[in-house]
């Protein structure tokens, strides 16, 4: 089949890979391209735990962001049902997301997505005598740098090119590819201009623990403990505005020390490796598009970026999205073209 | 004092723990020596999964239902110290899943979060149509016993490797008490037609994306008749057959095909997994766990002996309920032999 209409996708964590994927995938007569300057283990989506629940930002309606955790949760769960669950990195995960003091939102908007989700009970609280309240459910693991390889595959079978080039500019895109697709991450702030985003640092250290078999998570963010398919991810920290990338041997330090407050049996676990990765915050993520005028030309542009710590949460409902504004701009460009 | 433990399962070592933890201040001297032919890693607690998790019922059972409670939480306190990890213990949830629905089964206060399992997780194991969530305790058997005999060793317990034929072979040597932990071979020691043999074959697999146990009820075939899934700390144990009478400690090929191939119904990512190990053990089944006191007659002076065997498919799930109940017979037979407290008077 002729392929008629060139898109490229910048981007190859997490956010680029579905969103190529999701186009690649649904419209067999564009030409696709995924660019990039990194790629996995590169990427911040390859240090990230990926467990899935999300926050909730200010400015996006509700209705949307539940559709784009639902969309995501369904579309993981299906694959943790299936043979290819190994391969893909992704698995089920039960545990408890506790709170020193009782959260304004007892049952957050996510709760009805993902499984048998319940406030814990006293006997469970009695373990971890510092929290006053906890909810108790299963939710999924998708570890990217296993999960981003199975999706390079799933695109380059749907017809994908991938290209290893740092994008400056939109403007050097827009004489090979009719529409693009931002999926930079921090990476926006200086290829778009975008001021609203900014790093939060984030360090982790993954330890051997396979004893381990329950996510433990601080609702306050900053204290959790995500078991993986063969290390235990434990973490972390929310720093603003800090572009270190490298490991901080304070923060390794505290996050022992506060993980194993609470689970004693972590002071046993040998340290595999270090991780710093910086997530690409935003007050709100930024799905939408936009017509650029690139080259004397009005390039149609569609941005999913600025998931900052959720990007693998929100990966696939973000790229269902961002492939349905891509259909728009198909659709105007058509429209255009009959004139 | 002189006990003669038999048998260094799960059983034995838990009992004989507990009669030093509650005796060796009183009794004095406290001797105590455990004589077996099989040790870690061979004997039957071994090669079990390490689940904590009773039969659905007790049947009337109360004692055992008291006892496994009183297990789980012996174990549940040992998890706010890094020391739960050297004795194989650590917290694992998961599903039980049902046919048809179901009564509540025995445990559901013992375990933490009981509750019944929602629409979307029965989607998810298309089959069941009932079933339940709950997180419980893993105890790994090949972790266990050696912390147990350290423990033991540790504190001049001494053990033998020796197969015991009769309790009178004890008892000449100067046994007080002889201790009968002796599992499936009791009835070497003493005839017991209610001891019978209810075999399991279970295969070890490389699986650690799996972080559930799933266990299934099949009220047709019997406990264990049916699939069940449980990750440990480093592999997967997969099974499940439970087939009385049948004595044969061999690997069947037959039950490792069906096995498996039900597993990976059941759960369709196993499909990929590495299978590392098969095993077949023999549970001591019994119509309910013989734990009393006998006074064996040879000669002119009773044998005192105490029976702790017969725990079938849960000999993990209750050894410390029986161990501490063991004690208690132990003590017993303290205050009629005069050794006790009122002794020292």
């Amino acid at each position: 089949m002729m392929k008629s209409v060139r898109v490229v996708v910048v981007g190859a964590g997490v956010i680029g890979f579905s969103t190529a994927v999701c186009i690649s995938e649904a419209l067999p007569f564009c030409a696709v391209t995924l660019m990039a300057d990194k790629f996995s283990p590169d990427t911040t989506s390859d240090g990230a735990a990926g467990i899935l629940f999300a926050a909730q930002f200010p400015d996006i309606p509700l209705q949307r962001q539940r559709r784009w955790f639902k969309d995501s949760f369904d579309h993981l769960l299906a694959i943790a049902q299936s043979q290819c669950a190994p391969e893909a990195g992704v698995m089920l995960s039960s545990g408890w997301q506790i709170f020193k003091e009782i959260p304004a939102v007892e049952t957050p908007f996510w709760s009805e997505f993902v499984i048998g989700f319940r406030p814990m009970t006293d006997v469970e609280l009695k373990r971890f005598p510092d929290h006053k309240f906890g909810q108790a459910f299963t939710t999924l693991k998708c570890e990217c740098s296993t999960y981003l390889l199975w999706l390079e595959k799933r695109f380059r079978k749907a017809g994908g090119q991938v290209e290893q080039r740092k994008v400056n500019s939109l403007q050097e895109l827009s004489n090979s590819f009719d529409i693009i697709v931002n999926c930079s991450g921090l990476g926006s702030k200086i290829l778009v201009g975008d001021t609203q985003v900014y790093p939060v640092r984030g360090q982790v250290l993954k330890v051997e623990a396979p004893w381990v078999q329950h996510f433990i998570r601080d609702g306050d963010g900053k204290t959790y403990i995500y078991p993986g398919i063969r290390s235990v991810t434990i973490g972390g920290t929310r720093q603003e505005g800090d572009w270190r990338l490298q490991v901080d041997g304070g923060d390794t330090k505290g996050i022992l020390e506060r993980c194993s407050r609470l689970e004693p049996s972590l002071n046993k676990a040998k340290i595999l490796s270090e991780w710093v990765g910086l997530r690409p915050s935003r007050k709100n993520p930024r799905v939408e598009r936009e017509v650029v005028q690139l080259q004397g030309r009005p390039v149609p542009v569609v941005h999913n970026y600025g998931h900052g710590g959720w990007g693998v949460t929100l990966a696939w409902g973000t790229a269902l999205d961002t492939l349905g504004l891509v259909k728009q701009s198909l659709h105007e460009m058509a429209s255009q073209a009959k004139l | 004092m002189r006990v003669a433990v038999i048998g260094a399962g799960v059983i034995g070592l838990s009992t004989a723990q507990s009669i030093y933890e509650h005796y060796h201040s009183i009794v004095s001297p406290l001797t105590i020596e455990v004589y077996a032919d099989k040790f870690t890693p061979l004997t039957t607690s071994d090669g079990a999964a390490g689940f904590w998790q009773p039969y659905l019922y007790d049947k009337g059972n109360v004692q055992e239902t008291k006892w496994n409670k009183e297990t789980f939480d012996y174990l549940l306190s040992f998890l706010k110290s890094p020391e739960s990890i050297k004795m194989g213990i650590f917290l694992e949830s998961g599903y039980n899943l049902c046919s048809e629905p179901a009564p509540d089964p025995s445990f559901k206060d013992s375990v933490l979060g009981f509750r019944q399992l929602t629409e979307r997780e029965l989607q998810i194991f298309p089959g069941y149509k009932y079933g339940w969530f709950n997180t419980a305790l893993m105890v790994e058997g090949k972790t266990y016993l050696p912390w147990l005999m350290e423990w033991l060793r540790k504190r001049g317990v001494k053990f033998y490797h020796r197969k015991i034929k009769s309790f009178k072979e004890l008892a000449e040597t100067g046994a007080d008490v002889i201790i009968n932990c002796s599992g499936m071979w009791s009835g070497q020691l003493q005839p017991d037609p209610d001891l019978k043999p209810g075999r399991g074959q279970i295969l070890k697999v490389d699986a650690p994306w799996l972080k559930h146990w799933i266990i299934t009820h099949d009220f047709t075939k019997g406990t264990y008749n049916s699939p069940y899934i449980i990750p440990g700390s480093r592999l997967v144990t997969v099974g499940g057959v439970f087939q009385v009478g049948n004595w044969s400690e061999q690997n069947s090929s037959v039950d490792h095909k069906e096995i498996w191939e039900k597993a990976c119904q059941l759960e369709p990512s196993l499909k990929h997994a590495r299978i590392v190990d098969d095993w077949s053990g023999l549970r001591p089944v019994r119509s309910k766990v013989r734990l009393e006191r006998e006074a064996i007659w040879s000669g002119e002076t009773p044998i005192e002996v105490i029976h702790n065997y017969g725990h079938g498919g849960f000999g993990l799930t209750i050894h410390r309920g029986c161990a501490e109940e063991a004690a208690r017979l132990f003590g017993q037979i303290v205050e009629q032999k005069g050794k006790g407290p009122k002794a020292r008077l």
